[in-house]
């Protein structure tokens, strides 16, 4: 999917990017199957989320095999190069249970490197119940630096009187942004399901490798406390090049395997 | 009015800050008075919609608007958020219609000015309410937005306005911003340099505002400060055949309002200057 250059240029400015439709229904059915299927795996067998906490869940897997394919699909691995103008790596596919707001935030403590976050509501939102908020050009310093977490100490406002832009969306709409835009959520239920896809310009200097290795630590920190692999064999197999490429660049780094949490 | 460290920091981070309910229910009917009669006054009839109509109201016919630079709420706000010494520029009205495309006021983020929006009737998004592009004051997005919305005419080297939808692939509307929903008696200040804009505005969106500019210490601030201000006598003169400053603000007893008055006339911007012929 090649973007206009319109499109390089909301995304280059503002740090993120609204792609209407980008799922068909039937897509989007698959979408949601796999989706809670890959997440309530990830709960004790039988148990169904139970509204009180966020729960995360990698959708790498080969049961989820809609979903996971989609870190290969053009619509987003050849939009990510093209956002970030760079080499990629396939980072993450992953779904969420969100619980009530998501507070203020950025995914990323350093701008040494780039990435792009695409994300995926599987039912409607808008700014009553949950809808994505980004700040535009809050990926850029000095804006970036100069926002602050809690935003009633900093400003003296509620985190939803923040000024940002509000994605409402509908199923089959995406947003993608840069991952150092900041974001945050507000009046979101007990089960907001969210997903993403994620992507990192493959590092090329050191301190570009350094802040992927330290990002990329703490990926696998969470992985290691749940007991998993951040990347299955069903990822790492995938025998598309570009997907191969990623898997080799992975293991070069460092970055490929979970460590096992020590006792 | 003492502002809260949060507001000074909501106003340099975001690049504008807003007072709900600033003004009591009898100084907005009063200032609604006074700007309905006082453009009036200008134009020598009733708007007819068909375009714009802009008018400062600093003379004796408005007291309560031309008051207001004066006012403490607006004054010592200013002043605590540029921080610096300042010089109180302008009062005035605007009857807008429809849109208003996106701008900054000044073309430069390097001279700092604050500039109290006050609109008379209750806006949102649909209807014409302010929107800005928060940290749009800022580098580098400042001047990103100039180069992708506007563009140097190779035959004229003027800068001419570029449809967002060429820059952005969105409608001018969707540009993403903050719309600043009110009713009357609010107001919003921000950053000159901010980018801003309005959609959906009937015929006859009445905006008031009052505007304060940084006191300039360099060379290069001065030369900046003297260009805006050209225009604004250039498009008083050319509107109205009137000065901007009229006796009636010139006169104004308070010690801090005289000392805009000598500053503004040692920098050469008091004087509107009478076209010759």
């Amino acid at each position: 999917m090649r973007l206009t250059e319109q499109q390089l240029n909301h995304f280059k400015t503002f740090g993120f990017l609204v792609f209407r439709g980008l799922f068909s229904a039937e897509e989007m059915g698959r979408y949601s199957y796999d989706f809670d299927a890959g997440l309530d795996a990830w709960l004790p067998l039988g148990a169904k989320h139970d509204g009180l906490q966020r729960h995360y869940a990698s959708l790498m897997d080969s049961n989820t095999p809609f979903v996971a394919s989609l870190m290969d699909d053009l619509r987003f691995a050849d939009v990510a190069e093209q956002l970030l103008d760079k080499k990629i790596l396939g980072i993450a596919a992953d779904g969420n249970y969100y619980v009530g707001d998501t507070r203020w935030h950025p995914d990323t403590h350093s701008l040494d490197y780039s990435g792009v976050k695409f994300t995926i509501y599987l039912d409607p939102q808008d700014a009553t119940n949950g809808a994505l908020r980004v700040v535009p050009g809050s990926h850029r310093e000095p804006f970036h630096s100069q926002i602050a977490r809690d935003t009633e100490a900093a400003y003296g406002v509620r985190p939803d009187e923040l000024p940002a832009f509000v994605f409402d969306s509908r199923p089959g709409d995406v947003l993608a942004f840069n991952v150092a835009t900041w974001h945050a959520a507000f009046g979101g239920g007990k089960h907001r399901r969210m997903a993403t896809l994620v992507y990192y310009e493959d590092p090329e200097n050191p301190e570009a490798t350094a802040a992927v290795q330290q990002v990329m630590r703490g990926n696998h920190s969470i992985y290691a406390k749940l007991g998993r692999q951040m990347y299955p064999e069903y990822y790492r197999s995938n025998s598309d090049p570009r997907h191969q490429r990623w898997v080799r660049r992975l293991a070069e780094l460092g970055l490929l395997e979970t460590p096992a949490l020590s006792s | 009015m003492r502002l809260t460290e949060q507001q000074v920091n909501y106003f340099k981070t975001f690049g504008f800050l807003i007072f709900r309910q600033l003004f009591s229910a009898s100084e907005v009917k009063r200032y609604r008075q006074e700007f309905d009669s006082g453009l009036d006054a200008w134009i020598g009839g009733s708007h007819d919609g068909m375009k714009r109509v802009w008018a400062p109201l600093m003379d004796s016919n408005t007291p309560f608007i031309a008051s207001l630079l004066d006012d403490p709420r607006f004054v010592s706000v200013g002043e605590q958020l540029l921080g610096k010494e300042m010089m109180g520029i302008v009062t005035d009205a605007n009857y807008y219609v429809g849109d208003t495309q996106w701008h900054p006021d000044m073309g430069t983020a390097k001279q700092r000015a604050a500039k109290f929006t006050i609109y008379l009737d209750p806006l949102d998004a649909s209807n014409g309410a302010l929107r800005v592009i928060p940290g749009s004051h800022l580098e580098p997005l400042h001047s990103e937005l100039r180069s992708q919305l506007f563009r140097t005419d190779p035959q004229t080297g003027q800068s001419v306005r570029k449809d967002p939808q060429e820059a952005f692939g969105v409608r001018p509307d969707q540009i993403p911003a903050f719309a600043f929903e009110s009713n009357p008696g609010d107001a919003l200040v921000f950053n000159n340099a901010i980018w801003h804009a309005a959609f959906g505005g009937s015929e006859h969106r009445r905006m008031g505002t009052v505007i304060y500019y940084e006191d300039p210490q360099t060379p290069e601030a001065v030369a900046i400060i003297q260009k805006v201000m050209r225009g604004n006598h250039e498009n008083c003169q050319k509107t109205w055949n009137s000065q901007f400053y009229p006796e009636y603000w010139r006169k104004v007893g308070n010690p801090l309002h005289q000392q805009w008055v000598r500053r503004l006339d040692e920098l050469g911007i008091l004087e509107t200057p009478i076209p010759a012929g």
